[in-house]
């Protein structure tokens, strides 16, 4: 019996994780990007594992709490200033791998494995000795069975975002849902159809998202928005709706294998996918993201999503837009080269960017058992796509810097495709329905800022993959990144 | 006559001494039949571990049982003994090497007429000389003219260590050991293992060596140079407005006025030749004037504090930084080393922050890079700094800028054509009308002996005449390999690697070069030889090692340097397309999985334990952090590779890497496949890199949950549990895990805490296992209705809600949770009473909004409960538990289960508690 057990068990990590394939290759921009964004080593103290799942900046901005997969929350100091010199001090330890951590009110509030907790420093001795549980609510049966909780949003909520058993199935109430965790630690259940998300936030516009894995349902990773009363595509979680009976009925389940843009005409609820980051070029496990709200301290992406990724430890940038009532949105490269699998980003009191994460039980790129690195502008503008915007008839390509105008005016120099993936039970999908729309014309701005990109053949529902390979600065630079990659959801109707 | 010369140092035997039993191992493998050894060892020794330790560093055999580099040999060529030679015999040798001693590795002792004493090996001897080699130090050669002799005889001694053994941890080692040796003279040896490289440094020709000066010297920026020399890149003189900016301007000043007095062996020239002191000093003086003119100077001399500078010590003493500089004694003096560049004094020259800033940053200010950035970190830039400016004055004259000293001192600076040197003083600086390299008259200017209005070098004549000879009989075109000998002489690469005949290690740097390890031996401390290195790395290994500062040598203390992609870019270029490996067939590859397979098994301990040496995802083996393996295939090329298998010492003479296949044949021939099959099967492997699955043998992390003077816990996964269990371990070594999802205390233990490998180590699927046997209690809460108890089963109970737990100043928790109305404040401590073995003490406090009769408490469970009266009862033989606070238990038989129960009675409001103690057998 118990040598079933452990088959079983192989079998389920082998069906969990297939991924013998190469991890995928590297953006090759590392040396380029090093002029613009320095990676600063944060030494950690050998003596300790610093499986960083999640950070928060202390109100004196002076500290760091960092949150850990061992259960640890460590108090740091040093860890801003320029040459890190960090100090480190427990403030409490174990809890159950943290994947959400905030500090409000002389509290922190953290989301672990098997709860959202409150947790006290009564006697102001510097470490924890109160800890409250606010909500448990949700089933835990499973050690995949990951909970990951956002920073508390304008109203004091916790959004908690709940992976499905094993990843694959629904063993325990909510797992595959998104609860909303009150002040009062009331549950409100927001939405079903989660897979195994990995980074739960706003956007830059304050709406929540969280991050989804490839599997499957999800052809590739994505960002999501947490649609209250919707259903982020995965059908198996269906079974907690008689748990929440203020959302209804549960949805129809979709078909399969079908396309998210047909299903979501048949299922209402069914919210299509924000911004897709095609699989291996964008990172195959996106993860912690945070929105740059450093006033340009970190450069020119201000108001826009930074999110990491587990297995290839790169950092990429998100932005988003609603149109006809639907979030979408295009994904770019950004940093490559993070020593360890990302699981969490943090921006600075300075406007840099602390990330950091293990390679602990998956496919992980990076070498190091656990990292903490830190991302300073150098100060110097990259030449990069700022934003990709959809227009009535194309799209509005923003750049950092001035563009060579006769390069840029020319609409042959923007190669686009399009794709999408399949929507099914099966895992993941490969890029399907490639089409190849043409830009007709390119109208540089008189700032020299932004392209308005005319497109014929655009395809709703796809992908579209921008290479941008010949656009030069005005002086003569390259894109550090010339690829960018717009979730079409909806076309602009005017 | 005697000249004792040191061909080369080899690493410095370093001896552990392990041994502390009564009875050496030596002693106990004497007393053992030696057919017995061998026996065991046929029988038992791992060829492999054998192979490894026989390279090994503090072993070592291969140091003297292989050829010198001059092919000379102090052991014999265990490949080629006599046919007479028994295995019985190679056990002997081992353990008791002087009792038979082979004639011609004989030592001899030599006495000299000066009284003087040699010990060695004879190498040659005629009738004026007998050149003797040191066994401790192979390549220390002794030549003794036999005019001084005054007697030499045999010595008894073995110069085989008697005591090698003791290196040995354990009999299996040395049964290893011997089997590998047994194999070795088996097998036999077609050729001589290889021979290390030479160590005979040699310089540049005389033609590279004058392009070379015409470079570093910047002959350039006055002379056009030949075509050819535009394939190296000449030295720009460091920027003048940093200068400026940051040195002390009395420096700046005295060291215009007389810069080869000021530091000796400067590229920078004389530009007063013929002026006297008073004229030049006033000249150097208005020029600093001048330069601090454009910019706020921001000297302040240095203060360093003590133990900064000790740090800053051992730094500039093992980084590297004394690969080229002279190192300096405690207080910065530097001690006389030749081919050091000169620093001059440069306490009186930076300020603190001023070389902190070019250190971290040399190229800023000497973009040229031949002063490379060492990739230290801002701690590491301040004590170095603070160790050289240890002797910084108090204080300095301030300085004032005068300006019409400036006025007058720019227009010295545009006489004297500082400009084409120093850039970005002067914004109209040109190239001064001055005849090409090629038409310059050797017998006037730069290159004459005679002074003039003219730079002077101060030029050596062998300098000189390097310089005419290039410019005489000008080099057309230069080779691939001509341009990368320039380059590596520029950037003095040579000073820490050899290429071919060119450069290496020096023996006077030799001691500076350090290791965290001494098990890898000089392997572990002397630069990779960069002969052939263009066949052996991938070009963007190449690159990332160059441009990137990559390294994967953590054992190294020298560090590589960086020099800037723009001055040295092009030597990957040169690399890899100059060097170029013999072609070799591989083996097919009809199965890969099958390869991969048999690769992962052979980099295990149960093939060639490739993890005993190797880190395997910066998981270090417990001997030495030899490469990571799943980096091998990102950095090497397929072919290198297969080469270096077969011969590791062919490519890298100081490697304690043993060949698993020597002359082509598996010593694991046990394992399918013949070599190439082998190595094929092992790069198929490792080409998974970062993913190539774990070798057996890998070192695994133990983790334990250590408890000391306060109490522990981890909320995870405890067998028995569900996911909401909480361990909690308490000072005495009493531990529990209560169950946060149906509110019981689900077990306890005494003794070591907890072992959270399930849950720390990969995914974390496993669970945090108590350390000692623990006794479990049966499912369901603990607190629960007498009437309408809740149906067990593994979910969670409706009515009970956990509501966290609070920790006293011990941590200890409290668990909170609610039943229904009623409160419950569950606390659990250890007593260890004076005298007494430690208990665990559980609290229970509940508080009811209303009067509450119906309820119970669960106080144990077992397969048997047996009642001692006095509130006392014996569970399950082992642990006793103890009602303290008087309430009335009840035994109930539940099938194979048996409960003890107590009921409570609540009154309103009116917090009340029931106390346990448990306290073991």
């Amino acid at each position: 019996m118990f040598t079933t057990l452990i088959e079983s068990l192989i079998t389920l990590l082998f069906v969990c994780f297939p991924q013998q394939e190469p991890l995928g290759e590297y953006w090759g921009t590392a040396e380029e990007e090093a002029k613009y964004y320095k990676m600063v080593e944060v030494p950690l103290p050998p003596e300790l594992a610093v499986e960083a799942g999640s950070f928060e900046v202390m109100p004196d901005k002076k500290q760091l709490a960092i949150a850990t997969r061992r259960g640890d929350i460590f108090l740091v100091d040093g860890i801003f200033q320029k040459h890190p010199e960090p100090v480190f001090k427990k403030y409490a330890s174990g809890l159950d791998e943290i994947f959400g951590m905030a500090y409000r009110n002389d509290a922190f509030l953290i989301t672990q494995q098997t709860e959202v907790t409150r947790i006290t420093d009564t006697n102001n001795d510097g470490r924890a000795d109160q800890f409250d549980t606010l909500s448990d609510r949700w089933g835990f049966r499973h050690y995949h069975e990951f909970s990951f909780g956002s920073k508390p949003d304008p109203e004091g909520n916790i959004w908690v975002a709940l992976c499905l058993s094993e990843s694959y199935h629904s063993k325990a109430p909510f797992r595959g849902w998104c609860l909303k965790i009150t002040p009062d630690g009331r549950s409100i259940p927001v939405c079903s159809g989660i897979r195994s998300p990995c980074g739960i936030g706003p956007n830059e516009h304050g709406v929540m998202f969280y991050a989804e894995s490839q599997g499957p349902w999800n052809g590739s990773c994505s960002l999501k928005v947490l649609e209250p009363g919707g259903f982020m595509g995965h059908p198996v979680s269906f079974n907690s709706y008689e748990l929440a009976p203020e959302m209804g009925q549960p949805p129809t389940v979709p078909n399969t294998p079908s396309r998210l843009e047909v299903e979501r005409k048949r299922v209402k609820e069914l919210v299509p996918y924000a911004v897709v980051f095609p699989y291996k070029r964008m990172g195959r496990s996106i993860s912690g993201f945070m929105v740059d709200r450093t006033g340009g301290k970190f450069g020119p992406f201000e108001n826009q999503i930074f999110i990491g990724d587990f297995s290839l430890g790169v950092v990429m940038r998100a932005t988003t837009e609603k149109v006809n009532g639907v979030w979408q949105g295009a994904c770019y490269p950004f940093r490559e080269g993070f020593d360890t699998g990302l699981l969490a980003v943090q921006f600075t009191p300075n406007g840099n960017l602390i990330a950091g994460g293990t390679n602990r039980g998956w496919p992980v790129r990076g070498p190091k058992a656990y990292a903490i690195q830190r991302l300073d502008w150098t100060g110097v503008t990259p030449f990069e796509i700022k934003t990709i915007t959809a227009t009535v008839d194309g799209f509005k390509i923003t750049f950092t810097k001035p563009v060579d105008p006769k390069i840029a005016g020319l609409a042959t120099n923007y190669q686009l495709a399009t794709f999408t993936h399949i929507y099914r039970q099966g895992y993941g999908s490969p890029e399907v329905d490639q089409t190849t729309p043409v830009a007709t014309q390119a109208v540089v701005s008189p700032d020299r800022m932004t392209v308005n990109l005319k497109v014929d053949n655009r395809v709703q529902g796809h992908v579209h993959d921008f290479r941008l390979p010949a656009i030069r600065s005005s002086t003569g630079e390259k894109l550090v990144h010339a690829d960018a990659y717009y979730t079409l959801n909806e076309i602009p109707r005017e | 006559m005697r000249i004792i010369s040191s061909i080369s140092f080899l690493l410095l035997l370093v001896f552990f001494s392990q041994t502390t039993s009564a009875q050496t191992l030596n002693e106990k493998l004497l007393s053992e039949d030696p057919k017995a050894l061998v026996a065991a060892a046929r029988e038992g020794g791992d060829i492999v571990r054998g192979a490894i330790l026989f390279h090994q560093g503090n072993i070592n055999c291969a140091k003297c049982h292989r050829a010198q580099s001059d092919g000379v040999r102090i052991g014999p060529n265990l490949g080629k003994l006599e046919a007479d030679v028994t295995d019985t015999y190679l056990v002997e040798a081992i353990l008791e090497p002087s009792k038979t001693i082979k004639k011609e590795y004989e030592s001899v002792i030599i006495s000299t007429l000066d009284g003087e004493i040699f010990t060695g090996i004879i190498q040659t001897q005629n009738d004026a000389q007998i050149i003797l080699r040191d066994p401790a130090e192979a390549d220390r050669v002794m030549t003794i003219d036999r005019e001084d002799l005054d007697e030499m005889r045999i010595a008894k001694k073995s110069s085989m260590p008697d005591d090698l053994v003791k290196e040995l941890k354990d009999r299996q080692q040395f049964l290893d050991l011997l089997r590998y040796v047994i194999d070795l003279k088996e097998r036999g040896s077609k050729d001589e293992l290889v021979a290390t490289a030479t160590q005979t440094t040699h310089e540049l020709s005389v033609e590279l060596s004058g392009i070379n000066l015409i470079n570093e010297l910047n002959c350039a920026a006055c002379h056009q140079p030949e075509a050819a020399l535009s394939l190296t890149s000449p030295k720009q003189a460091p920027d003048l407005n940093w200068s400026a900016q940051h040195l002390n301007p009395d420096f700046l000043a005295n060291f215009i006025a007389n810069p080869h007095a000021l530091k000796p062996g400067t590229t920078m020239p004389d530009l007063f030749q013929g002026k006297d002191k008073t004229s030049r000093m006033d000249d150097a003086v208005a020029i600093t004037h001048f330069l601090t003119s454009r910019t706020n100077n921001d000297f302040t001399p240095a203060k360093t504090d003590a133990e900064s500078v000790k740090r800053g010590d051992e730094l500039f003493h093992s980084l590297g930084c004394v690969a080229c500089h002279a190192p300096r004694d405690s207080t910065a003096q530097e001690k006389q080393l030749d081919q050091s560049i000169p620093l001059g004094e440069l306490a009186v020259k930076y300020s603190l922050t001023g070389l902190v800033e070019f250190l971290e940053n040399p190229h800023a200010v000497r973009p040229s890079g031949r002063m490379p950035n060492m990739s230290l970190t801002n701690r590491e830039t301040l004590d170095i700094a603070a160790f050289l400016l240890q002797n910084a004055p108090a204080s300095v004259n301030p300085w004032k800028t005068d300006s019409g000293l400036a006025k007058h001192g720019k227009q010295l600076f545009t006489d004297a054509n500082c400009g084409a040197c120093h850039q970005g003083i002067l914004p109209d600086s040109t190239t001064p009308q001055l005849p090409s390299l090629a038409k310059v008259n050797v017998a006037k200017g730069c290159l004459s002996t005679a002074s003039g209005n003219w730079p002077n070098y101060e030029l050596s004549d062998s300098d000189r005449l390097a310089i005419t000879s290039t410019i005489t009989n000008p080099i057309k075109e230069l080779s691939r390999e001509q341009q990368i000998s320039v380059s590596l002489k520029s950037f003095n690469c040579i000073a820490c690697h050899r290429r071919d005949e060119l450069g290496g290690v020096t023996q006077a740097r030799n001691p500076h070069f350090k290791t965290t390890n001494l098990n890898l031996g000089d392997q572990g401390r002397i630069p990779p030889t960069l002969s052939g290195v263009g066949a052996k790395l991938n070009r963007n290994w190449m690159r990332d090692v160059l441009v990137n500062a990559r390294s994967i040598r953590p054992y190294m203390k020298t560090r590589m340097p960086q020099y800037g992609e723009s001055n040295i870019g092009h030597l990957i270029d040169l690399f890899q397309s100059e060097d170029k490996l013999p072609s070799m067939e591989f083996a097919k590859i009809d199965n890969q999985k099958e390869m991969r397979e048999l690769g992962h098994r052979l980099a295990g301990n149960q093939g060639l334990n490739c993890v005993a040496c190797h880190t395997y995802q910066y998981k270090q083996s417990d001997t030495m952090p030899a490469v990571d393996l799943t980096e091998m295939t990102d950095r090497l090329k397929k072919d290198w590779f297969f080469q270096y298998m077969l011969a590791p010492q062919s490519f890298s003479p100081n490697t304690v890497m043993p060949s698993f296949w020597p002359d082509g044949k598996a010593i694991r021939a046990d394992i399918k496949g013949d070599s190439q099959f082998q190595i094929e099967s092992l790069w198929q492997y490792l080409i998974d890199g970062r993913q190539a699955r774990i070798p057996r043998g890998v070192v695994r992390e133990r983790l334990e949950i250590v408890v000391t003077d306060e109490a522990k816990m981890l909320r995870r996964s405890y067998p028995g549990i569900g996911k909401r269990g909480i361990g909690v371990g308490y000072p005495g070594g009493v531990n529990l895990a209560f169950d946060a999802e149906q509110m019981r205390l689900a077990m306890i233990w005494k003794g070591k805490f907890l072992d959270p490998g399930g849950v720390w180590t990969g995914q974390g699927h496993g669970t945090a296992r108590p350390m000692e046997r623990a006794m479990n209690f049966g499912k369901g809460p603990d607190v629960d209705s007498v009437s309408l108890p809740w149906k067990v089963d593994d979910a969670r109970p409706p009515n009970h809600q956990f509501l966290g737990y609070r920790l006293d100043e011990t941590q200890s928790p409290t668990f909170l949770y609610r039943f229904g109305k009623i409160k419950v404040e569950d606390f659990f401590e250890s007593i260890t009473a004076r005298g007494a073995s430690t208990t665990l003490r559980r609290d229970t406090l509940f508080t009811s909004p209303t009067d509450d009769n119906d309820l119970s408490l669960k106080a144990a469970t077992g397969k048997q409960i047996k009642d001692l009266g006095l509130g006392k009862y014996l569970i399950d033989n082992q642990v006793v538990l103890t009602i303290l606070s008087g309430d009335q238990a009840e035994i109930i038989e539940l099938g194979e289960e048996m409960q003890l129960k107590i009921k409570i009675e609540l009154i309103a409001e009116r917090p009340q508690n029931t106390v346990l103690e448990f306290e073991w057998k």
